[in-house]
C-alpha cells in the first residue's frame, strides 16, 4: 500500500473513532430532548421508541405547573446575585495576589484555594442553624450568601490569572502618573481585563445554576432552584413522570449548554482555577 | 517607619474576602467543631460535652469504614476513568487537524449538564425494564443489568455516570496542554526514526506529564466530595451499595438528624482534603 492512501486510511479511522466517541457523550443528551417530546406512553414504552409521534404536552405541562417557572426564577436570582457578589468581593483580592508583593499572599491563596476545594458539608450543619437564628434559612439573600462562598475561590484564583496576562507596563506608566497601587487596579487594571470578568462571570453563573446541596439544606419553600425542583417534584411514591422531568430538564440545561460552548477558551482556565490556561 | 504601599493596598483589596469567609467559612467551621466536641440528643439549645466520644464512636463504626470504602472505590473509579479516557481522547483529538472544533463543541457537552439532571437522564437510559441500554443490549445479544438498582452492580453504574460527566474536563485540560508542547522535539525524533509509540511514550507523557497530574489532581478532589449524580440516583442504595461518605453525613444529618455524624464526617473529609491540596496543589498554586 503507498503511503498516502495508508495516511488516509489512517485519517478515516481516526474521525470514525471520534465520532463514535461524540455520540457517546451526545447520547443523553438527545434521549432526554426525544423524551421531552413524547407521550407518556411512549416514554415509558417497552421496547423503548426511537421513532414516534413528537408531541409538545410535556412542555405545556410543565410550563403551566405551579412552581416549574418560579423554580428558573430563584435559580436565575440566585446564579445572577452570587456571581454579582462573588466578583464585587473576589476580583479586588485576585488582583492583589497577582500585581502585590506581600507577607502572607501565599497563605491567602492556599486558603481560598481550600475554600473551594473542601465539601460545604463541613459548614451546611452550622450554617444552617445560624441562618435559622439570622432569619436567612429559606431566603434569597440567605442563598446568594451560600452560593457566593462557593464560588469566591474560584473568583479569586481566575481573576489572578486574568490580571497577571496583562502587561505589568501599562500599570506602572499610570504608577508614574502618580496613581496608587488602589488607583491602577480599578482605573486602568480592571477595565482591561473585562473579558476576563464575562468568562469569570459565566463560570460563577454556571455553578450556582447547577449547585444542588446547599439549595437542599438551606432553602426548602420560599426558595427552590430548578435542581431541587426537578429532584423533587417529578419523582413519585410509586413512578417518575419522565415525559415531564424530560421537559423540565431540557429547559433548565439548554442556557447552560450554550454557556459551556460559548466559554470554551477559557474553560480549561476555569476549571482548575487558572493552574492551565 | 513608613508602610510599605503594596502592603496597605494589598490590605485593602483583601479585606473584602477575607471578612466574608470569616462569617461563612470560618465561623460556621469553628461552630462545627464546637458542636461536634458535643451531644446534641436532648436538642440544640441543651448541649453536653462529650469531648471526642463523637469521633471515638464514628471512627471505630462499621457505617464510617463501609461509607470510607465506598469512598476510595468511587473515586478511584471515576478518577480512573475520566483522566483515562480524557488522556486517550485528547491524544487523538490532538492528532487530528479538520473538523477538530466541532468534535470539540460537542465533547464539552456533559459539562455543562447539572449533575442531577444527566443522573436523571441516566436512571432513565438505566431502567432494567424500559431503558434504552438494556434494550440494545438485548437486541445485540449481551447480557443486560439491574445497573443502578441492583447491589452489584449500581456501584459500577454510578462511576459510569459520572465518569460520562466529568470525562471532558481532564480532556480539555491535558488537550491544552498538548497543544502547548513545542514541535522541535517531535520533528528531531521522526528524523532519528523513532516510531509513533517511542514518540508517545519518551517525549509527549513526560512534557504534558504536568497537566496530566493537575487534572488528576482536581478530579481525585472532585470525585472524593461528589454528592450529586449519588444524590440524584441511588441515594446511597440500594441497601449501602453506593453509601459514600458524603452521602452519609448528608443522610444522617438532615434525614435521621444525627447532627454529630454528618460534622464529624464533614471534618474529617475536610481533613483529607486540606492534605490532598497540601500535598499535591503547593507546587501549582506557588507557581507563576
Amino acid at each position: 500500500m503507498d503511503p498516502r492512501t495508508q495516511n488516509r486510511l489512517i485519517e478515516t479511522a481516526k474521525h470514525t473513532v471520534m465520532i463514535l466517541i461524540c455520540l457517546v457523550a451526545l447520547f443523553p443528551i438527545l434521549w432526554i430532548l426525544t423524551q421531552a417530546f413524547k407521550s407518556y406512553f411512549d416514554t415509558i414504552a417497552v421496547p423503548p421508541k426511537i421513532f414516534f409521534k413528537p408531541v409538545l404536552d410535556n412542555f405545556r405541562q410543565v410550563l403551566a405547573k405551579p412552581g416549574f417557572l418560579s423554580s428558573l426564577k430563584d435559580s436565575l436570582i440566585m446564579a445572577l446575585g452570587s456571581s454579582v457578589l462573588g466578583l464585587i468581593l473576589g476580583t479586588p483580592c485576585g488582583y492583589a495576589l497577582a500585581r502585590l508583593t506581600y507577607r502572607g499572599a501565599g497563605s491567602v491563596g492556599f486558603f481560598l484555594l481550600i475554600t473551594r476545594m473542601v465539601s460545604p458539608i463541613v459548614i451546611i450543619i452550622p450554617l444552617n442553624r445560624v441562618f435559622q437564628i439570622l432569619g436567612l434559612i429559606d431566603t434569597h439573600v440567605g442563598l446568594i450568601l451560600a452560593h457566593t462562598f462557593i464560588n469566591i475561590g474560584l473568583v479569586v484564583w481566575m481573576m489572578r490569572g486574568f490580571f497577571q496576562d496583562i502587561p505589568e507596563s501599562l500599570e506602572e506608566a499610570a504608577r508614574i502618573d502618580g496613581c496608587s497601587n488602589i488607583q491602577a487596579f480599578y482605573k486602568i487594571a480592571l477595565p482591561v481585563t473585562a473579558p476576563g470578568l464575562a468568562a469569570t462571570t459565566i463560570f460563577c453563573f454556571l455553578f450556582s445554576w447547577n449547585e444542588l446541596m446547599m439549595a437542599l439544606t438551606l432553602s426548602s419553600i420560599q426558595v427552590k432552584t430548578s435542581p431541587v425542583f426537578i429532584i423533587s417534584e417529578f419523582v413519585g411514591y410509586l413512578a417518575v413522570e419522565w415525559g415531564l422531568l424530560s421537559a423540565a430538564g431540557i429547559l433548565t440545561v439548554l442556557p447552560m449548554l450554550i454557556f459551556v460552548v460559548a466559554i470554551q477558551k477559557n474553560l480549561v482556565r476555569g476549571l482548575t482555577m487558572g493552574a492551565v490556561k | 517607619m513608613k508602610l510599605n504601599p503594596d502592603r496597605w493596598a494589598a490590605f485593602i483589596l483583601t479585606l473584602p474576602v477575607l471578612l466574608f469567609l470569616l462569617a461563612l467559612f470560618v465561623y460556621p467551621l469553628l461552630y462545627g467543631l464546637y458542636l461536634s466536641l458535643h451531644s446534641s440528643s436532648k436538642g440544640l439549645t441543651n448541649l453536653q460535652f462529650v469531648g471526642l466520644k463523637n469521633y471515638q464512636e464514628i471512627l471505630t463504626s462499621g457505617l464510617f469504614w463501609l461509607g470510607m470504602k465506598n469512598t476510595v472505590v468511587y473515586t478511584i473509579g471515576t478518577v480512573g476513568g475520566t483522566v483515562g479516557l480524557g488522556l486517550a481522547i485528547g491524544l487523538l483529538l490532538n492528532s487530528i487537524e479538520r473538523g477538530v472544533w466541532i468534535y470539540r463543541a460537542i465533547l464539552i457537552l456533559p459539562l455543562g449538564m447539572s449533575a442531577v439532571v444527566s443522573g436523571m437522564t441516566w436512571q432513565m437510559m438505566m431502567n432494567p425494564l424500559s431503558g434504552i441500554i438494556n434494550y440494545v443490549l438485548q437486541t445485540i445479544g449481551l447480557p443486560t443489568s439491574l445497573w443502578h438498582t441492583g447491589i452489584t452492580s449500581a456501584m459500577i453504574s454510578v462511576i459510569i455516570i459520572e465518569t460520562w460527566q466529568w470525562t471532558p474536563f481532564p480532556l480539555f485540560v491535558i488537550y491544552a496542554g498538548l497543544q502547548m508542547l513545542p514541535q522541535e522535539p517531535f520533528e528531531a525524533a521522526k528524523i532519528d526514526g523513532a516510531t509513533s509509540w517511542q514518540r508517545l511514550r519518551y517525549i509527549t507523557l513526560p512534557l504534558v506529564w504536568p497537566v496530566i497530574g493537575i487534572a488528576l489532581t482536581f478530579r481525585l478532589i472532585g470525585a472524593f466530595r461528589s454528592f450529586d449524580i449519588l444524590y440524584a440516583v441511588t441515594k446511597g442504595g440500594p441497601g449501602r451499595a453506593t453509601d459514600t461518605l458524603i452521602i452519609q453525613a448528608y443522610q444522617e444529618s438532615f434525614s435521621y438528624f444525627r447532627i454529630e455524624y454528618g460534622l464529624v464526617v464533614g471534618i474529617i473529609m475536610m481533613l483529607i482534603t486540606i492534605a490532598m491540596c497540601a500535598l499535591l496543589l503547593r507546587r501549582v498554586t506557588r507557581k507563576g
